[in-house]
């Protein structure tokens, strides 16, 4: 048998009711589609009244306009004084006495002692 | 023409009528193809629901009316692959094939559901070309678009699916006859 192009083109149409049927589940998914969209809408702005409603309560209870102001952040506190640490400054000391004295001009000293004889005088050269 | 674009406009804008009558302009086309692609009544329906469902969903994409064709032969073949896929294998019927001059002595109505069940046998492909080529009479350039592939592809798909359908009612036809 050879499958011509008649023959495929005469292959059995779909059932009537097929068609009723088929238009009759997508209206029927589309008009529930929309059901549960305009519910949603619906419970999205009961919501939103809710929401509303609670905050015009808030802003117009008596006194609201008294109320302090909210604090949102504290300056930090003085640090205790058990808390610092003394260091000994003596080595920082100790160290720029010896730059010191390394950047001082040199000075001889020169001691003088005399004896009881005038005519002998001891000198005595520290460098 | 005037009333179905204008259809395509009211449609738009959420008109549930004007949507029906689309509907009603392309559910042969649809429910067509994809009795043809599946050969179950059952599975034919679920795909033309589904396809019309997209359709409701996807119809701001379209400025014309001539646009909807196409689309919605793409969209039935990619349904029908995704639904076939997951329930329908076809496996050819275990016979040695018979000579392709052998007369046949069933009727033509016979012919025609033989025909109709070897076009499940055929590949996935092959099958959607051989509808649509053959059956709903596209051009190939047009049935290439839809399936994505070349005109020189959906020619080859054509004439393989052509000559394995030849042998498949020669087998089915032995096997029942």
């Amino acid at each position: 048998m050879m499958p011509d192009d008649f023959s495929l083109r005469d292959l059995s149409e779909p059932p009537e009711a097929s068609y009723e049927a088929v238009r009759r589940r997508v209206m029927g998914e589309i008009r529930r589609q929309k059901r549960v969209r305009n519910a949603m809408r619906m419970l999205a702005v009961a919501a939103a009244c809710v929401v509303l409603a609670v905050a015009g309560l808030l802003v117009l209870r008596p006194g609201a306009g008294a109320v302090a102001p909210p604090i949102l952040a504290r300056a930090p506190g003085a640090p205790e004084l058990a808390s610092i640490v003394h260091r000994a400054p003596a080595q920082r000391r100790r160290t720029l006495s010896l730059m010191a004295h390394a950047h001082a001009p040199k000075q001889e000293l020169v001691v003088r002692m005399q004896t009881d004889d005038p005519s002998v005088v001891i000198i005595w050269m520290v460098d | 023409m005037e009333a179905s674009a204008d259809a395509l406009a009211r449609a738009r804008r959420g008109d549930e009528a004007a949507f029906e009558e689309l509907m009603r302009m392309h559910e042969r086309q649809v429910l067509r193809t994809a009795l043809r692609l599946l050969g179950r009544v059952e599975d034919a329906e679920d795909v033309a629901q589904e396809v019309f469902l997209r359709l409701y969903r996807n119809l701001c994409g379209f400025q014309a009316l001539a646009e909807i064709r196409p689309w919605l032969y793409r969209v039935t073949f990619n349904v029908c692959c995704d639904l076939g896929r997951r329930r329908f294998v076809a496996e050819l019927p275990d016979e040695v094939a018979v000579e392709q001059t052998q007369e046949s002595d069933v009727s033509l109505e016979q012919r025609r559901g033989l025909l109709a069940e070897a076009l499940a046998y055929l590949p996935e492909k092959e099958r959607a070309a051989v509808v649509l080529r053959e059956i709903e009479g596209l051009d190939t350039a047009q049935v290439a678009e839809i399936l994505g592939s070349t005109p020189v592809t959906v020619r080859t798909q054509v004439s393989t699916g052509r000559a394995r359908l030849r042998e498949i009612v020669a087998r089915l036809e032995r096997r029942k006859g």
